[in-house]
């Protein structure tokens, strides 16, 4: 990576094509920089009409867009990089490379032997990211597979969706886990022996080692700079933490800060912290004023505190959204709501008075049907018409609550990225064929005069538009289903959904999302513009880096 | 982990305005008479008078009576983990679950090594609990609390005439199979009730002079038996299931027939039965001991056998 100072004169970056996203001046081939900040766009002549500058022509045989803005991201994601990862899908790392996918028991079993091997004598194997949803012709995993890779080494997988964990005997063992264990959850044999399965935090708390280590490695700051150099690589100019915990927990703001505000740091983080633990209530008129209290004093342009996030409900492949009729297609039912409406409307209340921007995760139409009477009753009282409080994720927002979200001014955060990666699933499992065609409605959001933006939840998905761009743009899944023809977008559309549709929806429109003058210099680095290759090579573009505020962030080739 | 007795756990749930807060600011006034942790739901609705507070550091108020009360600051798993490492940590642990919890699962936190479950209470307001239960968003919610419960407390019965009242419980007792289903107004239940603080003495009571408690009082009677031959666990679990429904709860040292080497501990709440196994017998005499807290009326079972 390199790292250039920060420019004090005029810089000009000339290029193959900068794609601007400013419809008034949608094409240049140079853009010039000041300390940080677009000046110009245009020809390289039109450019140099500002007077003394260098030239920085690297890029000439690039293609410049405006820095993508992950709106709806986690810094979580560095997990993948920090504990071995199981994930049925390839997941790209900090460091350029790809973790390898896992996608039969075979190659489970030959991964964890070569990490057993490489391990300290009397260290637990650790490692996440197993998904059994991808395996449903297979037997459960339990702990007789996991004793094939160690009789005397404890291993300790948590699954993708943090619900449950498979442990092998040696574990059991170690942490006393026996057929004496009262523990609801802790899975168990025909004879009463406990299989390995570890269902639930209560069961996956008696893990004490191996849970205490992955807390400790999700809550250090150490995350951040590995999610920023996985932002870099993904031409991610401005990501977020939308479990952000400085309000619950003040101490950790000034690691983070020290982070972040460094030129090292390549990316701009925005924070919507969360104001209780989800699933509990507290003071919000009280929270709210510390919230304005970050938001105002301690933000800078590299790290923002921007509003609030609430959790209405859970997730859809794990059955706990919450669901309008007809509800699940197969499966049970565990939608709970983490907030009762009264709650929220309270919570809604106290930060819209504040002016404080909201976004709350509703996977499930249910918890979206709450969010929005929530918005409607507190809009009655209090008309901040420009709060663009977002839906986050929006999977199964119907188009009825689209037509309320124009008139109320709520903006959408579509989780696109699952159309790739739990597409199929959706369509066999949870929701059935004709939902499954209308979820991350895109079309009908547009249609309906809804703001919109694309996201990864990094950690749950890798970081990075050109995927979330391809899904919303070709809807296909890996067994070659198209998911709904009506509500695909345009490669231009979708790029804008990545640009200064997040930056929208974070109040920062004004200042990022697009490559026009008086913005921050933030530039993703492309090999081929979105909006010439065939919509279905958009995610194979190849990404050399960034720019952020005219700094040159190149990521690591592999 | 010590090897100190576990930390007694209730867990307290009911849908938002039912009047969780306020029973738990009556619980934290009143206290338990032993050490006991308050994790409450908002830390900002706590009404305690000034002169009962000793120490209050803005995330954590400790009371003259022994109790202490603060709030969840990471996940439950982080902070009952915190707890159970304390120095000195409590006796009793009682957890306001928020208002859309489902307080079934929160209570398998209890089940965990440091920890035993006391119970399960769920508080429901009289007058909206049916309503709420059907709402198209939330009734799966208030069902499932409902379903979870070992005491139901009937909050705001004053706010519904007679006859809705009589139907509410017969309803209740269908939604709360588990349950023993009590009346109040302004969640005025005696502590007693909710509690298991009130058995455990009776017991070690019991325990201790080796005969037979019965302690009357005002709202409700405790009843006891110690039996000298080992019981067959069919045989205890059937008696439990016949108990008045007037018998709010009960718990004891029980001698098994089929596992006679060790000591098993009892504990019903509601209509759910616990039995687990405990330490072995050594050399304290082996006897069945079970203490029984029922509201004034119920019929007094005859003794296990």
């Amino acid at each position: 990576m390199t790292v250039y100072n920060r420019l004090v004169s005029n810089t000009i970056f000339t290029a193959r094509n900068i794609v601007t996203m400013n419809p008034a001046n949608p094409e240049a081939t140079a853009v010039a920089v000041r300390d940080g900040m677009i000046i110009a766009v245009g020809s390289f002549e039109e450019c140099a009409s500002w007077g003394e500058h260098e030239v920085d022509d690297r890029f000439a045989d690039k293609v410049l867009v405006p820095g993508f803005v992950e709106a709806h991201g986690h810094t979580m994601d560095a997990l993948a990089a920090m504990v071995p990862y199981l994930g049925y899908y390839p997941y790209p790392l900090a460091d350029g490379t790809l973790t390898e996918p896992i996608q039969t028991y075979e190659a489970l079993v030959a991964k964890l032997r070569a990490i057993d091997a490489q391990l300290p004598e009397g260290e637990q194997l650790l490692a996440i990211g197993f998904d059994p949803i991808f395996f449903p012709n297979e037997q459960r995993l339990d702990k007789r597979l996991l004793d094939e890779v160690s009789a005397t080494r404890p291993i300790f997988i948590r699954h993708a969706s943090g619900h449950l964990a498979t442990v092998n005997s040696a574990l059991l063992a170690a942490e006393g886990i026996t057929r004496d264990s009262v523990t609801p959850g802790v899975g168990r044999d025909p004879d009463g022996e406990p299989n390995g399965e570890l269902q639930e935090a209560p069961a996956i708390s008696l893990a004490t080692y191996a849970m205490g280590t992955l807390m400790a490695k999700a809550s250090g700051p150490g995350v951040v700079m590995i999610h920023g150099e996985m932002c870099r690589n993904a031409g991610v100019t401005t990501s977020t933490e939308l479990v952000g915990v400085f309000l619950l927990m003040p101490h950790a703001r000034e690691p983070w800060e020290q982070i972040i505000n460094s030129d090292e740091f390549p990316a701009r983080m925005v924070m919507y912290n969360v104001p209780a633990m989800p699933g509990s209530t507290g003071d919000y008129p009280a929270v709210a004023k510390v919230a304005v209290d970050l938001r105002d004093n301690h933000s800078t342009l590299k790290l923002r505190n921007q509003g609030i996030k609430l959790v209405l409900d859970g997730s859809i492949q794990g059955w706990t959204a919450v669901m309008l009729p007809p509800g699940y297609y197969t499966g049970d039912d565990h939608g709970l709501l983490l907030n009762t409406p009264e709650d929220l409307v309270d919570a809604l209340r106290a930060f819209h008075a504040q002016k404080l921007n909201v976004h709350v995760h509703c996977n499930g139409n249910g918890a979206v049907e709450v969010f929005l009477n929530a918005v409607e009753e507190v809009l009655r009282a209090d008309a901040w018409l420009d709060h663009r409080h977002v839906v986050q994720h929006s999977q199964t927002t119907t188009a009825a609550q689209y037509r309320r979200m124009g008139r109320l001014g709520l903006c959408a955060n579509i989780f696109t990225n699952h159309i790739w990666y739990w597409g199929d699933q959706h369509y066999e499992l949870t929701m059935g064929p004709e939902r499954a065609r209308g979820m991350w409605a895109c079309r009908t959001a547009l249609s309906n005069g809804v703001p919109l933006s694309f996201h990864s939840d990094s950690g749950v998905t890798p970081i990075g538009h050109l995927h979330t761009m391809w899904c919303a743009v070709n809807r296909v899944t890996p067994q070659g289903r198209v998911l709904g023809e009506y509500e695909k977008l345009t490669p231009y559309e979708a790029l804008h959904a990545a640009t200064i549709g997040g930056a929208f929806q974070l109040h920062m429109d004004h200042e990022i999302g697009s490559i026009e003058a008086g913005k921050l210099a933030d530039f993703a680095v492309l090999d081929a513009s979105p909006l010439d290759v065939d919509p279905m090579a958009i995610r194979d573009i190849s990404v050399w880096g960034t720019v952020v505020g005219g700094v040159v962030y190149e990521a690591p080739k592999p | 982990m010590t090897d100190s007795a576990p930390i007694a756990v209730t867990v307290i749930g009911g849908y938002l305005g039912a009047g969780k807060t306020t029973l738990v600011n009556h619980l934290l006034r009143v206290g338990t008479g032993r050490r006991t942790t308050v994790l409450v739901n908002d830390f900002g609705s706590i009404a305690i008078d000034q002169d009962l507070i000793v120490s209050n550091d803005g995330t954590m108020i400790g009371l003259a009576n022994g109790c202490v009360c603060c709030g969840l600051s990471g996940t439950l798993m982080e902070t009952m983990s915190a707890i159970r490492n304390q120095v000195d940590p409590p006796e009793y642990l009682v957890i306001e679950a928020s208002g859309v919890a489902d307080p079934g699962p929160i209570s398998h936190h209890a089940l965990t090594p440091g920890y035993r479950l006391d119970g399960v209470v769920v508080v429901a307001d009289a007058e909206t609990v049916r309503r709420r239960s059907a709402d198209r968003v939330v009734g799966r919610t208030v069902q499932r609390q409902l379903n979870a419960a070992e005491v139901l407390v009937l909050n705001k019965l004053d706010l519904v005439d007679a006859d809705s009242a009589d139907a509410l419980k017969l309803w209740a007792h269908t939604m709360a199979p588990n349950a023993v289903v009590l009346g109040a107004v302004e969640a005025q239940v005696p502590l007693q009730l909710l509690l298991g603080v009130h058995s455990e003495s009776a017991l070690a009571r019991l325990a201790a002079v080796d005969t037979l408690a019965n302690e009357p009082h005002a709202d409700h009677e405790t009843w006891s038996w110690i039996l000298d031959a080992p019981i067959r666990r069919d045989a205890l679990e059937s008696w439990v299931a016949g108990l008045d429904e007037g018998v709010v709860r009960a718990k004891g040292i029980v001698w098994l027939v089929d596992d006679p080497e060790r000591r098993y501990a009892l504990q019903v709440v509601g209509r759910r039965c616990r039995l687990t196994a405990d330490r072995p017998w050594g050399d304290t005499p082996r006897q069945t001991r079970i203490v029984a807290i029922a509201l004034l009326g119920a019929a007094r079972p005859s003794a296990p056998h």
